[in-house]
């Protein structure tokens, strides 16, 4: 690969540079470009862009936007550290490697270029490549890859509306990558689980997203309770009320998702949770000695033993 | 079309700009993201021409205003470089949070905003010609209120696209005031030898230059101590720009030329009109 620190750094014309392709980054915000311009009118470009060269021009490996800045700025050169040409490989690994590291990226600009990264390691291992080398590769964390898969996998018009929001500042941005991402784990999960319930996924991601968008369903917590809905049958809910709960759920009202769970699972949700703190708790008191028992847990216990008593009699 | 800074979401904006400017300013000579002039300190996202020689810079973005173009602004301004800068911004972006101080910021330094989409585009603020932006403006306290309307509205005309015009208006302003002045220095005895003149018909040149050169300055101090010979002067001076007829600028360096000679102009004219009211306000005279 290219190694960043072998480059011939000198001056080159603005005019003679090209963008990359293969730049995973397509998301510049106008915000964040306007100061960086007046950073660069005040000081220049303090850090050197990397480029290669092809035919006679320049191809930018980073610093697209210092780049775009200097070209607003009508700079006539740029400080550039010119290295060599890099194979399609090592042109989009570099810049993974180079940016994912370097600052936030939005994990969708990411998912767009990660097929290719795959497409062209699966050529050069001849066999699939596992999510641990496409991390090693791409600096990625495994759950940022995984993440990416489902924003990739998405349809064209939802990927579209998605990097619409994404060149909105983060405070406007009304569905973020994690919205899409809660959403899909929630309808993947549904489809497993409850195949019958969605005949038309895409009508089921527009119902979610309208619900979202008009605060019926008010935080990406929210979606995670659509999962737990779907299976009704882990924790010993009625699955067929789960069933009409999902399917009013997924048609467009107000039926809002907390709405949903309340109305099917929570309390068995509820149930599950206080077992699995008393099988903590039954472990736990069981490597007590008599002795070790302070007042304070001792009343505690009664009162515990009180609860239980009364919540036991009232059922017989 | 090949956009290299611009960005992809706002190519289309681009277009629809590019097509209402052409199809309602008659803009021509669209140059995509090249500097206006070689060492220009910022490259806008189109150049074209205006039928009257003023160039037109378009900088399309997704907000009204951003401090980047401040330096542009200046440059041109301090240069006055007959350009008209404007924001194309998509139809509905406007709903921002900072719209309104971003709005206000463009209209204080003279820049254009305009929401644009393929359906046509609506100015939201009109550009003012940079090379005129710098005007010194009109305070309308040290006029009488009588006045103020009309020199706010001889400079909005003078910054919004007739200069000549909006210097005129206040030429016919400091008229009136010294042909009346005229009239009352003639019946007041400040001015014995002045002829029969019609003041309100007979050519202004000729009334004034008589009363600088005959009237008796040593009366009018007495009454009027700051009406002394030097503001009959300036009057004399202004009245060959007064009557000059407006012949349209032919090339761009003559608009620039023509632009920096009538901001002077304004500015001196309402500093004389300024000037004379304060002189001639013991003679009760009407503006």
């Amino acid at each position: 690969m290219a190694k960043p620190d072998t480059g011939d750094l000198r001056d080159i014309p603005v005019e003679k540079i090209d963008r990359n392709k293969e730049n995973p980054r397509v998301v510049f915000r106008q915000e964040e470009l306007d100061e960086l311009t007046e950073s660069i009118r005040n000081y220049g470009v303090l850090v050197p862009v990397s480029v290669y060269k092809k035919q006679g021009r320049y191809v930018l490996i980073d610093g697209e936007r210092r780049w775009l800045c200097s070209l607003k700025l009508n700079r006539h050169t740029i400080p550039a550290l010119v290295q060599e040409p890099p194979s399609p490989l090592e042109n989009l690994l570099l810049m993974f490697n180079i940016h994912a590291l370097r600052e936030q990226w939005d994990l969708f600009t990411i998912a767009l270029k990660l097929p290719k990264v795959i497409d062209l390691l699966r050529a050069e291992l001849q066999r699939e490549p596992n999510e641990i080398e496409l991390s090693a590769k791409t600096g990625l964390s495994r759950s940022a890859i995984r993440r990416s898969r489902l924003l990739v996998e998405l349809p064209e018009k939802y990927k579209m509306r998605l990097l619409e929001e994404l060149h909105k500042p983060p405070s406007q941005q009304k569905l973020s990558e994690d919205f899409f991402i809660e959403m899909e784990r929630a309808l993947k999960t549904v489809q497993r689980a409850q195949p019958s319930i969605i005949q038309d996924l895409n009508k089921a991601r527009d119902v979610l997203i309208e619900k979202y968008t008009s605060d019926k369903i008010k935080n990406l917590v929210s979606l995670r309770l659509i999962p737990k809905i779907a299976r009704a049958e882990n924790v010993g809910a009625d699955e067929s009320s789960a069933q009409k709960a999902l399917k009013k759920l997924f048609q467009k009202n107000s039926y809002s998702a907390e709405e949903a769970f309340d109305d099917t699972v929570s309390e068995a949700y509820s149930e599950k949770a206080v077992l699995t703190r008393i099988d903590a708790l039954l472990e736990k008191l069981d490597q007590f000695d008599p002795d070790d028992l302070d007042d304070e847990l001792r009343e505690k216990l009664r009162t515990l033993i009180d609860k239980a008593s009364r919540l036991l009699e009232g059922n017989e | 079309m090949t956009f290299r800074a611009l960005a992809p979401q706002l190519h289309s904006t681009a277009l629809a700009a590019r097509a209402y400017f052409h199809s309602e300013h008659g803009a021509t000579g669209f140059v995509v993201e090249e500097a206006f002039a070689k060492n220009s300190n910022y490259v806008t996202t189109f150049t074209a021409k205006l039928a009257d020689h003023y160039a037109v810079c378009i900088e399309v973005r997704d907000k009204a205003y951003a401090t980047a173009l401040d330096e542009f602004v200046v440059e041109c301004i301090t240069a006055s470089l007959p350009v008209k800068l404007y924001v194309a911004m998509p139809t509905g972006a406007g709903s921002y949070k900072e719209f309104k101080d971003d709005l206000l910021c463009a209209r204080r330094r003279g820049v254009g905003i305009v929401e644009v989409d393929n359906a046509g585009g609506t100015v939201l603020n009109p550009a003012v010609s940079l090379s005129l932006a710098g005007l010194r403006r009109v305070r309308p306290l040290d006029y009488p209120q009588k006045i103020r309307q009309a020199l706010r509205d001889a400079e909005n005309t003078f910054l919004m696209g007739d200069p000549p015009k909006g210097c005129g208006n206040v030429y016919d302003l400091i008229e009136n005031l010294t042909r009346a002045l005229a009239r009352k220095m003639s019946t007041n005895g400040m001015w014995p030898t002045a002829p029969n003149f019609n003041f309100d018909a007979d050519p202004w040149q000729n009334i004034m230059d008589h009363v600088q050169k005959n009237a008796n300055f040593q009366i009018v101090r007495g009454v009027c101590p700051d009406l002394k010979p030097p503001l009959f002067a300036q009057v004399c001076g202004i009245i060959p720009n007064r009557n000059e007829s407006g012949h349209r600028p032919k090339t761009r360096a003559q608009l620039k030329s023509r632009d920096e000679k009538l901001k002077t102009r304004f500015e001196t004219a309402c500093d004389l009109l300024r000037d004379l009211i304060l002189a001639v306000r013991p003679l009760r005279i009407r503006c």
